[in-house]
């Protein structure tokens, strides 16, 4: 029989014995294990363990340096003894579930005994593509707008869901029939996601009337109120957010898992954060979310398992029992649904004690080994944690705590992580790509080597963790503050008008946009196949930039925006104000038309390094109803249109030194 | 180019010549180039070829080299031996042993492919959806 690839193991012949091997892994990391080479069983012991996934399941920012795979080998070891298993590692980031099924039937050609899927957290736009106001395909749009016209917004949701039930279904009954074929078990790993610590900010959709104007006036006062601890107030708030977003709005469910929070009913909170994961979904969603397995999801899971006779893990129950809290986080957690060490020692225990029951052996259960890394790897995996956080979360209230705990948490590991965090900074201060930035170079050969996973490849300043990572070290007694404030100054300060050549700093550019994030999600992925914006545009009512300066001059501000109209002919006008650092300096009146003012910005208002310059926007007075309609009639007719109010937008934001 | 003509010269001049025995050849004026100028007559003295070949930047299945950022990826990746940018001469001796390896991964973006049929959204290794 023709032997095919595993995955990205091509069938080879080594001493003439047949194999599969990979590629050499790349220099910053790829998606793949890093073992080399598979081969067939030649005997009955070791038992082979089949262990697939995503990026859960490939120990994302920890790998290759502890992997999941490699925590169950272990623990079924420790328990099973030393020759009776192995795993072998084919999970892989960013799985769908067509290379799923692919992978489990070719890896029938190195005999496993067990399959252990670790999947769901990617059934979302992965599998989805089509049903988005976004999908290139004027035809997939026209499909959406007939589900949005006859049932609202449930539309795209129930064609977003059914056809992921059926895709699912499908791969996970072609599993089955697999492993009947050859009479192995599956065991099938429910996930749990962060549902302390990882949040999802969203707008809501055009709401009826003035609807989205009054959702952000609550929004405010809830807000505010959290911040003061008034939890009864806030959850007041939210039940008039619920009513006007149909309980259909992540946010919403964000601020009412704080409230839970402060008020002490954890159950209510991990309640409240399984509605904002289940309201989170791509079809009727505007800012980036992240992967994180919805209720639809695990019950699709909890069904297979139940029809086919898999064995089932269900990730909550066992983080519950373990910590005692409905509400897991960052203990076991390090972003939206990628482990901690202790959180995979956990999951892989309790797999290792299903796939000891299932191989019919004697064992024993020990004191399973904790995970064997370094504390450099450690250190460098918390730091991941924190440039992840910094480029994937949006929160209702600070962010910083959280980036600062991941900071803080990676120098507790390893202090000498250190210098991996300066040598970042010098890198995203860099005019050009870190890739040929020194600070790289130094890195990559540091024992704190950080790789794509951990986000080098950025296009912009990342203020927040740079501001993170700068208090954390002077909280430890490591001034950098005059380091960072001059790799900022060198490169990236506002430059001065009428010198040759420059005319000021466009801060609408990379590597300015304070929240990157804070942009429809298909013009943060860059899809090859949707042609890039000239503009920056804003579904929320505030949009912020980085203004870097030496603050001994004013700055001279001269935006270029706009209030763009939601329906064709609509008038818009309102007043743009304008902050530093959270204060208002000044404001601009603007309409629908472009046009451009200019502000001077004393020094006075200005800090030396890193300012947040901030469009404080007037929120769109249009009827969300037939704003919705126009989008419908966009869709109709195979243009792309937009769910969200879109509250401002800007052309360019020229700031320069007077 | 300012005009195709035929090649009649003591040098071999493979480099520049078409197989029909035609080149087109664009002189320099040290007035309008003085820099270029002075590097021809250095190539002259030193070689006793008082010609260079221009011809556009880029390797294989690139675009044209754009900008300076352009220009360090095509030296980090191909077999140019220096790279001349404004006031400065980068030799490969001084480019960092392990760009050619890093490059391709970095410059590798596999895009969305949202409705294309191939593997949806990024291939990139942020976990973007």
């Amino acid at each position: 029989m023709k032997r095919e690839p595993i995955s990205i193991w091509q069938p080879a012949e080594i001493d003439g014995e047949p194999a599969f091997v990979r590629p050499d892994p790349l220099p910053l990391g790829d998606h793949y294990a890093a073992v080399k080479v598979l081969r067939p069983k030649r005997s009955e012991l070791p038992l082979r363990v089949g262990f697939f996934g995503e990026s859960v399941a490939a120990g994302y920012l920890y790998a290759p340096h502890l992997t999941p795979a490699r925590v169950l080998e272990a623990q079924l070891r420790a328990a099973g003894g030393d020759d009776n298993f192995e795993v072998v590692d084919l999970a892989r980031t960013n799985e769908t579930l067509a290379s799923l099924a692919e992978t489990v039937r070719t890896s029938l050609q190195i005999n496993p005994d067990v399959l252990v899927l670790w999947i769901g957290n990617n059934w979302n736009l992965l599998e989805t593509p089509e049903v988005s106001p976004y999908a290139p395909s004027a035809e997939a749009r026209r499909r959406y707008a007939q589900a949005l016209r006859e049932e609202g917004t449930d539309g795209p949701l129930r064609l977003a869901t059914e056809t992921l039930r059926e895709k699912a279904e499908a791969t996970l009954d072609f599993v089955a029939l697999i492993a009947r074929a050859v009479q192995i078990p599956v065991v099938v790993v429910i996930p749990e996601v962060n549902l302390a610590d990882w949040e999802d900010r969203q707008p809501p959709v055009w709401l009826p009337g003035n609807g989205n104007g009054r959702w952000h006036d609550l929004y405010a006062e809830a807000a505010g109120r959290l911040e003061r601890r008034d939890y009864d107030g806030a959850l007041a708030a939210t039940v008039s957010m619920l009513k006007l977003d149909a309980e259909k709005c992540a946010a919403t469910w964000r601020l009412r898992v704080r409230c839970f929070e402060g008020l002490g009913d954890l159950d209510r909170a991990a309640r409240a954060a399984r509605s904002e994961i289940d309201a989170a979904a791509y079809p009727v969603q505007a800012f980036l979310g992240a992967p994180r397995a919805t209720t639809a999801v695990r019950e699709i899971l909890r069904g297979a398992a139940r029809r086919h006779g898999f064995s089932a893990i269900d990730l909550r129950k066992v983080f519950a029992e373990a910590t005692g809290s409905p509400l897991p986080g960052r203990r076991l957690f390090l972003d939206y649904c990628h482990l901690t060490s202790e959180g995979i020692q956990l999951a892989m225990a309790t797999v290792a004690a299903e796939v000891l029951n299932l191989s019919g052996m004697p064992f024993s259960i020990p004191a399973l080994p904790a995970p064997e890394i370094s504390p450099e790897a450690e250190a460098t995996a918390r730091l991941g944690a924190a440039v992840h956080t910094a480029h994937r979360l949006l929160t209702v209230g600070p962010k910083r705590p959280i980036l600062e705990h991941w900071c803080q948490a990676a120098l507790d590991a390893s202090p000498g992580i250190e210098e991996a965090m300066l040598d970042l900074i010098e890198a995203r201060c860099a005019p050009c790509p870190a890739v040929l930035t020194a600070a790289q170079q130094r890195n990559l050969a540091s024992p704190y080597r950080l790789l794509l996973q951990h986000g080098w490849r950025w296009d912009h300043l990342d203020a927040e963790l740079i501001e993170a990572i700068e208090a954390v070290l002077e909280r430890r007694g490591r001034p950098a503050g005059e380091r960072i404030a001059r790799l900022l100054l060198e490169h990236h300060a506002v430059s001065d008008e009428g010198r040759k050549g420059e005319e000021g700093t466009d801060l609408t550019e990379p590597p300015c946009l304070w929240e990157p994030l804070e942009r429809f999600y298909p013009e943060v992925m860059r899809f090859a196949d949707l042609s890039e914006r000239a503009t920056f545009r804003s579904p929320w009512p505030e949009s912020s930039f980085c203004l870097v300066c030496a603050a001994e001059r004013d700055v001279e501000i001269e935006p270029t925006l706009r209030l763009p109209a939601a329906v064709p002919g609509e008038s818009r006008q309102g007043r743009v104000r304008i902050a530093v650092n959270g204060e208002e300096v000044g404001g601009m009146d603007a309409t629908e038309r472009w046009s451009r003012s200019s502000l001077l910005v004393p020094r006075s208002s200005l800090k030396p390094g890193l300012n947040r310059l901030s469009l404080r926007w007037p929120a769109p007075e249009t009827d969300g109803g037939a704003a919705l309609q126009a989008a419908v009639e966009r869709l109709e007719l195979g243009i792309a249109g937009d769910l969200h109010p879109v509250f401002g937008e800007v052309f360019s934001l020229v700031a320069r030194r007077r | 180019m300012l005009e195709t003509c035929q090649v009649t010269s003591p040098l071999a001049l493979p480099a520049i010549t078409h197989v029909d025995g035609s080149a087109r050849p664009q002189t320099v004026s040290p007035a309008a180039a003085p820099r270029y100028a002075a590097l021809l007559e250095a190539f002259r003295r030193r070689t006793g070829c008082p010609m260079l070949v221009n011809t556009s930047f880029n390797v294989r299945g690139e675009p044209i080299v754009g900008s300076p950022v352009d220009a360090l990826f095509s030296l980090g990746s191909s077999g140019i031996d220096a790279l001349a940018l404004e006031d400065f001469l980068i030799d490969r001796e001084a480019v960092p042993a392990n760009w050619a390896e890093l490059f391709p991964a970095w410059r590798e973006r596999a895009r969305s492919g949202f409705a294309r049929g191939r593997s949806a959204v990024s291939e990139d290794l942020y976990t973007f959806v």
